[in-house]
């Protein structure tokens, strides 16, 4: 019988198991930097609020996938919150970029916020400076007026920015038609430049159609303030891209990398909860089971029969159907899905060594029942309830993500399934948006593996038998 | 000319230390309605010694060579199917050690007796026949037939293991203990079972056993084997009472006898590994009458008619 | 052969898996009500129809008010709707068995009825054809495969194996689906990703039969795919051990022939652990093939869950799914129980390959 403390040179002597250490490892190191760095209320507050989301792109591919093909633009959200420049009453706050892609932006927009007035609200002037000189005015706007039976300052605007999407603002096409008309091509039709207008303002014409043109613009938001008290302490220009961060957007623009990351912690302890609980009650009444005996065993053993022969997903589908998709209590009914299978094995495990010599001379020494299985049982069967704990945990993970797949996934905590379930409800598959399907079972698959790979190493201590081949 | 001839027998299998030296350089006759008997110490190789002559090898085998002429023939040529269909069983047939595990265990008793007969073309009624004739022989009721190996007692298999042995009739018969895993009544019952067949029947026998007192029961001549090598090689009387080989007088010395005021012996140290032997006489390292010419390997000599020994005592010059 | 006894002994403990889930399932129709809302369904249509019969013979709408909320009275007595749900539990369980749920929401059936039992029995044959296909695919390769393996042991199609029975066990069987999906609908166009059928449905039996032949390659891949490595896995590591046992060199000592010792001595005595085998795998199989049901739109139970989930949540629907799964579990518990027996005459489990399920 091995010692609990051979099995980490046990696991550490095999590929597999120093792979699934390592794995393992980097994706608690992970796990941690979100814990630390992530709000507690991400699922609510952040991932699932479609306002906070409104600037991102709407299914767009990672940046990275530029490298393989089309020179598509990057998402760019220009800020500032201090004028670049102030003259008299007029403050200019400049928001420089340089455009390289070969495509025109997918949309545009501009957002005014924190604005705190006295008397009259402030007038915002949103121009685009071209490279080629020119200076289109896109927008102009005034934040609302005072409200009665308020008392100034006045404040506008702090929790929600004045948003306007600019590829349909009509002051946008006018500007953007005078301008194009009277610099290239006097025949420009004002229709065309409505229904393309991010490709008209960020580009020029050339036989008729237009061409995107790179190099440096600059969005001049020129503010003009009533008062000297008075500030405007957000501007933004959002140059809407067609491929973003690390791993893409879905379909209401979310950040996939911060969706997936957020998921890691809660995969791992979504496993190791599920097992470890598990795993402590099969033993415990393995335990029990097996050094009581009488009516105390056969009530455990025929539960465990039972339980062990209940079609498992069907089952967790309706509890959590009827009693509410709460992860506690798909994680409760995962542990009580799973205890009997280690049960049955550490009670027959029990068994055997209760009738061990050992066992017989510490009862014969006058050992208390509780001294009998610390000591003389419970240290026997360690390596393998060890070796069961870690082999359990992929299957919770697999469990959970199943059912959030079929819609019964907790709704305040982002997982791998759900992020993958909107995606299959929403055609990702049929369209093909592969950075939205493919990573996140990408990474139920590797945390499972790392799982896996470790209990592959420890497979000596699961299966004495297989030690026999060489 | 012997039934059974032996010679430079050699077995090693591969193992990640390096070769084990199993069988190493055996050579021993057996006449017809002979039996040998093989003693040795667990780890002395003399099971392999039987898989050897069966040629049942496992699959890491590195070394396996020397000549094994039976009623004549050598057998070493021959191709597997050949050995299979003419020698296995029908010339050489085993009782294997520990009849527990001898058993397929979803198939009944009966088929299995008749299994290798069948094979022989023999029709089915006229071979259960025969088994059942077998059965009875061995001191069995014939139901015995349609049970499953797991509702008869460790005697009872032993049993149908002996006349599953016989079921071709064979000429040699090796029993590999037989009578290890049974209680010492059964044990004695079988004994006299397998001494009634010999007589009856004029077997050949080659009885592989670690107990010297049971080969001396049922054995014309005893081997001694230690290392993987026979030491010493005689009649029973002549082994028994002059034991040449100082391993065979240790191994003598160390079995407890009635009415008598000497402590049994015991013979200091383990048995070779076989992995790495001692160079020399593999007995070297434990042996009280070692000497200066000990390290070189010693071979194996007849020291009086009939009676041989592997030893440097009795090499003369 | 004495197989009654222990067959009667598994049977009852199936039986009673069937009678807790069957009672789990009434308890919870009856506390959150939702019997309450089928019987006052039932009670109101036979109220209407009172009404419109009634309403030629009782001039005086008062009086007509009352005969007719009277006779309501009667009938909610009767339905046991003036009684607490916890003591028409039994009633309930009876409901359940015969699938007497009332109608769905909005989920119909193929032929348009909207009655539970009628949607669910359509869709059984479907699922019982995914799954017994790729039951017995995954039995069949990773006996075939394990076999060969075992005279392998070591080599590097051996180890691969190895590795893969522990990614298997990794890998979610409706990810492999959508990536199946990803591959063979979208990148190559080889096959189709959805249904049972092409719409429309090609005429005539042949057609159509080689039509539903191609629409369940992926799903039936899927399922395979993601069983097929622990299934050899295991097969090939009981041959193994099997193979070094004693009375396998017996029956080469005895010089029978290879053929004969691999069949009979080995295969034969592998027979009952490996349906063991089968027996730990099925409830893995069944939840499996819910998943790719959904996936790969196939009109059985399993994605009829899925439908039942989404939109307006249909309770009927899912209770009634949940007890045909506990349903088909069971029976096939008792099919592949029956099996061990008759192979093993030895009545005993033997672990499956050692591994805890």
């Amino acid at each position: 019988m091995r010692r609990l403390s051979d099995v980490l040179p046990e696991l550490l002597s095999s590929a597999p198991g120093k792979a699934g250490t390592v794995l393992f490892g980097v994706l608690l190191l992970v796990a941690a930097y979100v814990v630390l760095t992530f709000p507690a209320d991400f699922g609510p507050a952040r991932w699932s609020n479609p306002a906070l989301w409104g600037d991102y792109p709407k299914t767009a591919p990672p940046v990275w996938t530029n490298l393989f093909g089309a020179n598509r633009p990057e998402h760019r959200i220009l800020e500032a919150r201090t004028p670049t420049r102030t003259d008299g009453k007029v403050k200019t706050y400049v928001l420089p970029l340089d455009y390289q892609a070969s495509q025109p932006p997918t949309f545009l927009s501009f957002s005014v916020g924190d604005v705190t007035y006295q008397a009259h609200p402030p007038t915002v002037e949103a121009v685009l400076i071209r490279p080629d000189g020119g200076a289109v005015r896109l927008y102009q706007t005034v934040p609302g007026g005072p409200q009665p039976g308020e008392t100034p300052p006045y404040r506008r605007n702090f929790q929600e920015p004045l948003r306007v999407q600019l590829e349909t603002e009509p002051t946008a096409v006018e500007a953007a038609y005078n301008f194009l008309s009277e610099k290239y091509d006097p025949h420009l039709n004002f229709d065309e430049v409505g229904r393309q207008l991010p490709l008209a303002l960020f580009g020029t014409v050339v036989d008729g159609r237009f061409v995107v043109l790179k190099g440096g613009y600059r969005l001049e938001a020129k503010v003009r303030l009533d008062n000297p008290q008075d500030s405007v302490g957000l501007v933004r220009f959002v140059v809407g891209g067609a491929v973003y961060g690390l791993m893409g957007t879905d379909s209401q623009g979310r950040d996939l990398a911060q969706g997936l990351l957020f998921g890691l912690p809660i995969a791992l302890a979504i496993g190791l909860a599920v097992s470890t609980l598990s795993t402590l009650l099969g033993t415990a009444l393995g335990l029990v089971s097996g050094y009581a005996g009488g009516p105390t065993d056969l009530l455990i053993q025929r539960a465990a029969d039972i339980v062990n022969n209940v079609p498992t997903l069907p089952l967790l589908i309706f509890v959590v159907f009827v009693l509410g998709a709460k992860l506690w209590l798909v994680l409760l009914m995962l542990i009580l899905f799973s205890w009997p299978g280690l049960t049955i094995l550490v009670r027959s495990m029990v068994l055997s060594l209760r009738s061990s010599p050992e066992v017989e001379a510490a009862r014969a020494l006058g050992c208390s029942t509780g001294r009998i299985i610390a000591y003389h049982l419970f240290p026997h069967i360690a390596p393998f309830i060890f070796a069961t704990l870690i082999f359990s945990a992929p299957g919770a993970i697999l469990a959970e993500a199943g059912l959030s797949f079929i819609g019964l996934g907790d709704p305040t905590l982002p997982t791998w399934g759900q992020i993958l379930e909107q995606g299959f409800r929403t055609g990702a598959v049929f369209n093909g948006y592969w950075w939205w399907i493919i990573p996140p079972g990408l990474l139920i698959v590797l945390t499972a593996l790392a799982f896996m790979l470790i209990s592959l190493g420890l497979e000596p201590i699961l299966n004495p038998r297989l030690r026999r081949e060489t | 000319m012997p039934l059974l001839d032996v010679r430079d027998l050699v077995l090693h299998y591969a193992t990640p230390r390096g070769p084990v030296r199993a069988v190493d350089g055996v050579s021993f006759g057996l006449e017809a309605g002979e039996a040998l008997g093989l003693i040795g110490e667990s780890g002395s190789g003399k099971t392999s010694l039987a898989v050897a002559l069966m040629r049942t090898l496992p699959k890491n085998v590195a070394r396996y060579e020397g000549q094994i002429r039976f009623q004549g023939r050598d057998l070493m040529p021959l191709s597997e199917d050949a050995l299979r269909r003419e020698v296995r069983w029908k010339g050489i047939s085993m009782v294997f050690q520990g009849a527990m595990n001898a058993f397929n265990p979803v198939l009944r008793v009966g088929q299995q007796v008749i299994e290798r007969m069948l094979v022989e073309g023999i029709p089915r009624p006229q071979a259960r026949r025969r088994a059942e004739k077998l059965l009875q022989r061995v001191g069995l009721p014939i139901e015995v037939y349609d049970r499953y190996p797991h509702e008869l007692s460790g005697g009872m298999k032993q049993r149908v293991v002996i006349a599953m042995a016989l079921a071709l009739e064979p000429p040699l018969v090796i029993l590999d203990e037989p009578t290890s895993a049974l209680d010492v009544v059964v044990q004695a019952q079988i004994m006299n079972l397998l001494k009634e067949l010999r007589r009856e029947m004029g077997l050949s026998m080659l009885f592989i056993t670690h107990d010297l007192a049971l080969a001396s029961d049922l054995c014309d001549r005893v081997a001694v084997v230690y290392g993987g090598q026979i030491r010493e090689l005689g009649s029973l009387e002549g082994l028994l009472e002059r034991p040449l080989d100082p391993y065979t007088q240790g191994l003598l010395a160390s079995i407890p006898r009635l009415h008598s005021d000497r402590m049994p012996a015991f013979l200091p140290g383990a048995p070779p590994d076989l992995v790495s032997p001692p160079p020399g006489c593999r007995f070297l390292p434990r042996c009280p009458k070692a000497f200066a010419r000990c390290p070189q390997p010693p071979a194996l000599v007849e020291v009086e008619p009939g009676h041989l020994a592997r030893c440097w005592l009795y090499a003369g010059d | 052969m004495d197989i009654l006894r222990p067959l009667l002994l598994r049977a009852v403990t199936l039986f009673g898996v069937l009678i807790a889930v069957l009672v789990l399932l009434a308890a919870s129709l009856g506390a959150t009500g939702f019997s309450d809302r089928i019987l006052e369904a039932t009670v109101n249509e036979e109220i209407r129809g009172l009404r419109s019969s009634l309403a030629g013979s009782i001039r005086d709408p008062d009086e007509l008010e009352r005969t007719l909320q009277t006779r309501a009275a009667e009938l909610r007595a009767s339905y046991g709707l003036d009684r607490p749900w916890w003591v028409r539990i039994p009633g309930l369980v009876t409901r359940v068995l015969t699938l007497d749920l009332g109608d769905a929401r909005s989920i119909r059936s193929y032929s348009g009825s909207t009655r539970i039992a009628d949607i669910i029995l359509e869709r059984l044959p479907n699922t019982i054809l995914l799954l017994t296909t790729s039951t017995i695919l995954v039995a069949l390769i990773g006996i075939a495969a394990g076999v060969w393996l075992s005279t392998r042991i070591g080599s590097r199609i051996d180890r691969f194996i190895t590795y893969l029975a522990a990614i298997s066990n990794a890998l979610p069987t409706w990810w492999l689906g959508i990536l199946l999906i990803l591959l063979f609908t979208y990148r190559l166009g080889w096959l189709p990703s959805e249904g049972m059928y092409s719409v429309p449905p090609p005429e005539g039996g042949w057609p159509r039969f080689l039509d539903l032949l191609r629409h369940s390659v992926l799903p039936v891949m899927t399922l395979v795919l993601v069983s097929i490595g622990p299934s050899i896995y295991s097969v090939r590591t009981l041959t193994l051990n099997i193979a070094q046992e004693d009375h396998v060199n017996v029956a080469r000592a005895k010089g029978m022939p290879e053929r004969v010792v691999l069949w009979r001595h080995i295969l034969r005595v592998a027979a009952p652990p490996i349906v063991t085998g089968l027996i730990l795998g099925l409830a893995g199989s069944l939840g499996g093939s819910i998943l790719v049901e959904t996936i790969f739109n196939w009109s059985g139970m399993g994605r009829l869950y899925y439908d039942a989930i989404a939109g307006t949540p249909d309770e009927g629907l899912i209770v009634a799914l949940t007890f045909m799964f506990t349903l088909i579990y069971v029976l096939a518990r008792l099919l592949l129980e029956f099996l061990y027996l008759v192979l093993d005459p030895r009545v005993r489990y033997e672990e499956a390959v050692g591994r805890p399920a």
